[in-house]
């Protein structure tokens, strides 16, 4: 029989107990012959709870989590990032597709010996071809790949063997091999290479993929399910569990009570507002997740509309700095995330800072704030509310998306607490392209922005310097984008720290927008799911060595490593 | 009778027609675009992102969009669905069956239980039993479909399978434990559209029966010695004509209930797929669901017109 947690609530519902008699005759055709049960840790079926189909499951065309949770466990790179996030040389890289690397002796190129038992899921063997056309794919204009920036350092790949690869680089850089091995995921030129590059998005391989990965793609059923089984024939060895099944529930009360009637697994979403009944649920357990991602409010610090004229309020830094001194973040953490987040201590998570007793933060001093407004020309007139300067209003629009609970509640909050000090803010919740066309065209004051990192902070060029496409508040400092140049090419590890500190002390000194959270993402997952630690670059990382307690298997365990019908 | 159906058709063509593009101008007019959601673009260089705008034809202007929109439609191609990254069509294809389906078997019982229920009440006016029907069917008629969902799935999920057309491991089972799984998979969302449905359609059969009663026809009936089976028969015919009426516009009701409905119970339907096209600004994919929903609400109105015609002869005639 499927396994169905039982809810103490529900029985006491008298009324649908009166359902049970007729329905219960029905309800017992769930029983079903299946194949007998596996042994030891290997064995068993995970299903995962996903809010949100993924689009492709391309690899140079993925970009959301839904996507790269499924890829990572179908294809493979040349060598895995180590769990302390390290992108300095190769230090802690773990071996996949490639067993082992060499530099050359000026640092400008990296040979990759590739795995001679690695093959694809078609029984192709893996080729250092694969690797050269991976390259050509993800650096395409025509393709379109969204990582084809992060690899502006790698001047080329060749072959210099069937099982070598080697990938030259235009500039000694500490993060070269994190260049050549995070971003991209080996791709099979045998299936791929006879289709134009400019369609290789819309090609059926984005939903019937084919990889090297330590699980197989079994079947994606559109708007209900994608199933994973374990590739038995693996070099890397098979993956421990059978089988893994995202199923999509996209609202969150039907998804919660998917989980807790035991017909999922893992559920990654949970609110704080679910976490007491997670902890009372005798099947499930809440583990905690890190993860690379930090809030805060984004000051445009240009006019509406323009590139170069400062914005009247937060073109002014003692206002931006003002602003976080009068903001109470412990407890707007401790409001909306409750036990679920920290406060953010610079522009980067914990996970990614090499040292944080090293930085100065402004202090909660709202006295202080209003000083410092008062200093800065903004003033109070008896009887109103609102500071002004020149005939300014200290009125401004905060924006959130509306499909972040915590950053409506955060837009919300920051209004309140920001309105003693006679500052106006109103608060406009927008659908996600709604809000993100005005920050585009840079017709906004401020809106609650969230940053997913990559290991080594590479994002920083791009969200924070004069040049960075990313900079959606318009902040230039020369002093800031010099510190940021030396960080990224500071080889020695303690040096580095210390550059980094200095490049994290520039941002909050100048405070381009107001430091708010950390989340921290507990998961929910049934009791019988053993698991290595989870990672902070996706929880997901390690897929293939999850495992189901051989004591504790239900009904989808036992199915078995059969293929769907 | 075949020219005016021929017309009607052609009418709700029509109308499919001009819902569909007002909806493609007002999301063209909306702000921002499929490629604008920050949280889902971050990273992408900006030339990166034009290049994705201009291989969907987003860089065009809107009149060209829409002449390009409009002849891939009518050639039964939809457009690319930048949300699902495959053509609108494979979409819709298999999208719409499991809607269809859903829908279709919603209302042929609410329609049935609604004018059983109905005529019952009609003809037992001002009992306790009437009372209380009514009573509960007006409670059942007030609730949002997605709030009934909700509350379905709280009871009855012990019971029931949460969401989704099948379990998730249903293909590793045999055929008569999938189209059991099956059946278990749609009575929740069923019983949500249809419980709405049949107090609907039985609010205007218990007061269409109460005035037919009324009718000197009835009197004639029964003062003819007609036996009262037989007068609730004749009366039945009589006061099906409005509920027909508004069967045609419950059609509409029940494809809109759908959306939040499949949204509750993971129905990987057009409705869903219809929210997940909103959220993510796939303007093809929503105004393809346009285009459906809106030729299924006229044909859902040209049917009731021809099943009055069927009930009242009359009306043919007129």
């Amino acid at each position: 029989m499927i396994h169905v947690a039982p809810r103490t609530a529900v029985a006491r519902h008298v009324g649908a107990r009166l359902c049970a008699l007729a329905l219960a005759t029905l309800a017992s055709c769930r029983n079903g012959d299946v194949p007998k049960a596996a042994t030891s840790d290997v064995g068993g079926t995970m299903i995962i709870v996903q809010p949100a189909e993924p689009s492709t499951l391309f690899p140079p065309k993925a970009s959301q989590v839904a996507e790269f949770a499924v890829i990572h466990s179908l294809f493979d790179k040349l060598a895995d990032i180590g769990p302390d996030l390290s992108v300095i040389g190769d230090k802690g890289y773990r071996p996949r597709l490639a067993t082992s690397w060499q530099w050359s002796s000026d640092s400008l190129s990296i040979s990759f010996a590739l795995d001679p038992k690695a093959h694809w899921h078609d029984g192709q063997p893996l080729r250092a071809d694969d690797v050269k056309y991976t390259f050509a794919v993800y650096t395409a204009d025509s393709v379109g790949s969204g990582y084809k920036s992060s690899l502006g350092n790698i001047d080329s790949v060749t072959v210099r063997d069937s099982l070598t690869a080697v990938f030259w680089f235009k500039r000694r850089l500490p993060h070269q091999f994190f260049d050549a091995t995070y971003h991209m995921y080996v791709l099979p030129s045998h299936l791929l290479a006879s289709i134009p590059m400019s369609q290789l998005g819309d090609d059926p391989f984005g939903r019937q993929p084919v990889g090297t990965g330590r699980f197989r793609f079994a079947k994606w059923d559109a708007g209900a399910r994608i199933e994973i089984l374990a590739d038995t024939t693996n070099a890397r060895g098979r993956a421990k569990l059978d089988r893994v099944v995202w199923t999509l529930v996209h609202d969150y009360g039907a998804a919660t009570i998917k989980l807790f009637a035991g017909e999922a697994d893992f559920y990654e979403a949970i609110r704080p507002d679910n976490l007491p009944q997670v902890a009372r649920a005798p099947a499930l357990r809440l583990e905690s997740a890190p993860a690379l991602q930090y809030g805060f409010l984004d000051f445009n610090l240009h006019a509406r509309g323009s590139k170069s004229t400062p914005h009247p309020i937060f073109g002014d830094v003692r206002v931006r700095r003002a602003l976080a001194m009068a903001v109470d973040r412990p407890r707007l953490v401790r409001s909306v995330l409750d036990s679920l987040g920290s406060v953010a201590l610079a522009y980067a998570p914990r996970a990614l800072i090499p040292d944080t007793t090293s930085l100065v933060q402004l202090p909660y001093n709202v006295a202080a704030a209003r000083a410092l407004l008062d200093s800065a020309g903004w003033t109070l007139a008896p009887g109103d509310s609102v500071r002004t300067h020149d005939g300014v209003r200290l009125a401004f629009e905060i924006m959130a998306p509306s499909s972040s609970l915590t950053r409506t509640r955060y837009a919300a909050l920051l209004q309140e607490q920001l309105r003693p000090l006679g500052v106006g803010i109103s608060v406009r919740i927008l659908e996600g392209a709604a809000m993100g066309g005005r920050v585009l065209s840079h017709n906004f004051d401020s809106f609650l922005h969230s940053w997913d990192m990559t290991p080594g902070r590479l994002g920083m060029a791009e969200t924070w310097t004069s040049a960075g496409h990313d900079n959606l508040g318009g902040y230039a400092s020369a002093a800031f984008d010099a510190k940021l140049d030396s960080a990224y090419t500071t080889f020695d590890a303690a040096n580095s720290a210390r550059v980094w500190s200095h490049v994290f002390q520039q941002l909050i000194d100048d405070q381009p927008g107001l430091l708010l959270y950390e989340p921290h993402t507990p998961v929910a997952m049934h009791r019988r799911i053993r698991n290595p630690p989870l990672r902070a670059n996706g929880w997901y990382m390690d897929l293939a060595d999850w495992s189901v307690d051989p004591t504790q298997r239900i009904e989808r365990d036992r199915i078995g490593l059969g293929s769907p019908r | 009778m075949a020219s005016r159906i021929a017309g009607r058709l052609f009418l709700c063509v029509v109308v499919a027609l001009v819902a569909s593009t007002i909806a493609f101008v007002v999301l063209h007019l909306a702000p921002g675009d499929p490629f604008t959601n920050i949280d889902a673009s971050a990273g992408t260089p900006p030339a990166i992102v034009e290049l994705q705008r201009a291989q969907r034809g987003l860089d065009r202007p809107i009149a060209e969009q829409y002449v390009r929109w409009l002849g891939n439609t009518a050639r039964g191609n939809f457009g690319w669905s930048t949300s699902k990254q495959r053509p609108v069509a494979d979409v819709l294809r298999e999208a719409i069956p499991r809607t269809l389906g859903l829908m279709g078997l919603s209302f042929v019982l609410s329609i049935a239980f609604g004018v059983l229920l109905g005529a019952w009440q009609g003809t037992h006016a001002g009992t306790r039993a009437d009372r209380w029907s009514t009573f509960l069917a007006l409670i059942t008629y007030s609730i949002p479909e997605f709030w009934l969902a909700m509350l379905l799935l709280w009871w009855l999920v012990p019971l029931l399978p949460a969401g989704g057309i099948t379990n998730d491991n249903a293909s590793y089972y045999g055929t008569m434990w999938q189209l059991r799984d099956r059946a278990l998979h749609l009575i929740l969302p069923l019983l949500s559209l249809t419980l709405v449905g049949t107090a609907v359609i039985a609010r205007f059969q218990r007061a269409a029966m109460r005035e037919v009663f009324a009718e000197l026809f009835v009197r004639t009936a029964r003062a003819k010695g007609l036996d009262e089976p037989g007068v609730r028969r004749h009366a039945l015919r009589a006061a099906l004509l409005p509920v027909i009426t508004i069967s045609g516009l419950y059609f509409q009701s029940v494809f809109a209930g759908s959306v939040f409905v499949e949204k509750v119970f993971a129905w990987p339907g057009m409705g869903l797929t219809l929210l997940e096209g909103i959220g993510r600004r796939d303007y093809n994919l929503i105004a393809a669901y346009v285009i459906v929903g809106s030729g299924m609400a006229a044909l859902g109105n040209l049917a009731a017109d021809l099943l009055r015609e069927v009930a009242d002869p009359r009306l043919r005639r007129a």
